[in-house]
């Protein structure tokens, strides 16, 4: 609810005098933040980079290499220089734009230099190097974008350069003959420790970087859940490939059953990381599951509602703790679009889709009356810690 | 000074990273035999980087007598480079090598222990530019 309305529901409700109403209001208005101004310029000084790298693989060749080389390096310094300005002017936006300025400038730079030298690594190695060379700047940087686009350029270039190695490439290998997606469910616990363990030292000092992860390992888990919810139901189609059960299968699943354990352990006190727990908990048990199905297109259909069910309904579970509305409405519309996709994948005809969606109307109904009885929300509440 | 001592070294990095980086690619370059090896290829295109042609290394056309001993090292290179041309003659380029049969060389510095680096690219003996103006005459 916005201030404004909360304000006018604490004055009719004799919780606030007219006098605090007018004292609070004033000071909202002062504090205001300038998200329009501050958003603009972050694309504004992002577009201009983007036009630099344009420009430079237009690669001018009436310029000779060793002034477009110094050009890049004295432009380099000019807006580094302009950034510590703004800084010392204690001018946030303009500091913060200039950042996004550097960082795309470095890029384009990496793209000269390899222009001129021609040089021969492919994309994904100039990235990984984009990505190493403006590390320190993500880490300065006060606003969440640069984080946001850093990590998944960061981790898709690492991941790419490292399974070049033999030794590296032979045990993502061995990972993903364990189960389907195994790598994306090793790469998100691995993610969740990460975040875990700089959120509770750098909780302050590392706010946008945090929120960039937390943001990166949200939208993992969904799209490995709509992944393995849709793709595993066609690849039924094939065969399930994870029916070849080995040694390394059994410690790779020992080994990450201990992980989620570990993490639940250790971030219990945490709400964000109980979902998480619960979250991979649940990937990892359904993906376990899925070894045991016997070949069938209706299981693995079955087998992907209940996987995405459970999700969501941690989710709607999280969202009344953490009194998130929003989130809460989200969850259950997505609730009702899968279970409205699951009669027409399981069933197709429209006399049981009816009927099956009538009784999920009536079991939700039945639930909702439980809830308000019981007062469950009361067993499920806990104080998360700060 | 020393409140912006962190920034100020967070933003030094990839500036020093780039002025070492670019004086040992010029003394590697500088320093180095040069060699030419035949070629032929296409010509897509490189987000970041800009235009280039793709190009197959063919040593069956290759004179093997310009290596120290008289043979040719295939597996010191790869197999296939880019060639990195200006935007304003990559269709011009692209055409009149498809079209004609022109004869494509890589050039490229030799060094002893290191990768090799392509320096520039021949089209029928002569710089691909100066051959492309040659050819618009």
């Amino acid at each position: 609810m916005k201030i404004a309305k909360k304000l006018d529901v604490w004055l009719d409700n004799g919780l606030i005098t007219s006098e605090q109403y007018k004292k609070i209001e004033a000071f909202e208005q002062n504090h205001k933040k300038p998200v329009i101004i501050g958003s603009l310029l972050g694309l504004s000084f992002f577009c201009i980079a983007l036009g630099i790298l344009s420009l430079v693989s237009a690669n001018w060749e009436i310029i000779p290499a060793y002034i477009k080389l110094s050009l890049d390096i004295l432009v380099l310094i000019g807006v580094g220089f302009g950034a510590v300005y703004f800084h010392n002017q204690e001018k946030n936006n303009f500091f913060e734009g200039m950042l996004i300025l550097y960082a795309g400038l470095v890029l384009a730079s990496i793209g000269l230099i390899a222009q001129i030298y021609q040089l021969q690594s492919d994309g994904m190695k100039a990235v990984l190097l984009w990505t190493i060379l403006v590390f320190p700047v993500v880490l300065i940087t006060r606003k969440v974008i640069l984080p946001l686009i850093w990590l998944p350029l960061f981790t898709t270039s690492s991941i790419n350069t490292l399974a070049e190695i033999n030794f590296v490439y032979a045990i993502l290998e061995m990972i993903e003959k364990t189960f389907p997606y195994a790598i994306s469910v090793c790469g998100i616990l691995l993610f969740a420790c990460i975040y875990r363990f700089t959120s509770y030292y750098f909780r302050t000092r590392l706010a946008p970087q945090i929120k960039a992860m937390k943001f990166w390992l949200g939208f993992d888990i969904v799209s490995l859940v709509i992944v393995m919810d849709l793709g595993l139901g066609l690849l039924g189609e094939y065969g399930n490939p994870s029916h070849t059960e080995n040694q390394a299968s059994v410690i790779v699943i020992s080994l990450l059953v201990l992980a989620t354990v570990a993490f639940g352990y250790y971030s219990n006190k945490y709400n964000y990381s109980r979902l998480l727990t619960c979250a991979l908990a649940i990937l990892l048990g359904f993906s376990i599951i899925f070894m045991a199905l016997p070949e069938n297109k209706v299981l693995y259909d079955i087998w992907g509602f209940l996987l995405t069910m459970s999700i969501l309904a941690t989710v709607v579970v999280y969202a009344l703790i953490k009194n998130k509305e929003k989130l809460l409405n989200i969850a259950t519309a997505c609730v009702a679009i899968r279970l409205f996709i699951v009669y027409i994948q399981v069933f197709g005809s429209l006399l049981t889709t009816g009927v099956g969606l009538i009784v999920s109307g009536v079991f939700f109904l039945s639930l909702l009356y439980v809830w308000k009885k019981v007062k469950l929300r009361n067993y499920l509440m806990v104080k998360e810690k700060k | 000074m020393q409140k912006n001592l962190k920034l100020i070294l967070g933003l030094s990095l990839p500036i020093v990273f780039f002025v070492c980086w670019i004086s040992a690619l010029e003394y590697r370059i500088n320093h180095a035999e040069e060699i030419t090896i035949r070629a032929e290829g296409y010509d897509p295109r490189s987000l970041i980087s800009g235009h280039y042609m793709r190009l197959r290394l063919n040593w069956q056309e290759t004179d093997c007598r310009q290596f120290n001993d008289n043979l040719c090292h295939p597996n010191r290179f790869e197999s296939i480079y880019k060639y990195y041309i200006p935007e304003e003659y990559a269709q011009t380029l692209d055409k009149l090598v498809s079209k004609k049969h022109v004869k494509v060389d890589l050039i490229f510095a030799y060094p002893k222990d290191k990768n090799p680096y392509l320096k520039r690219m021949n089209l029928n003996g002569q710089y691909w530019l100066d051959w492309l103006k040659a050819q618009n005459k």
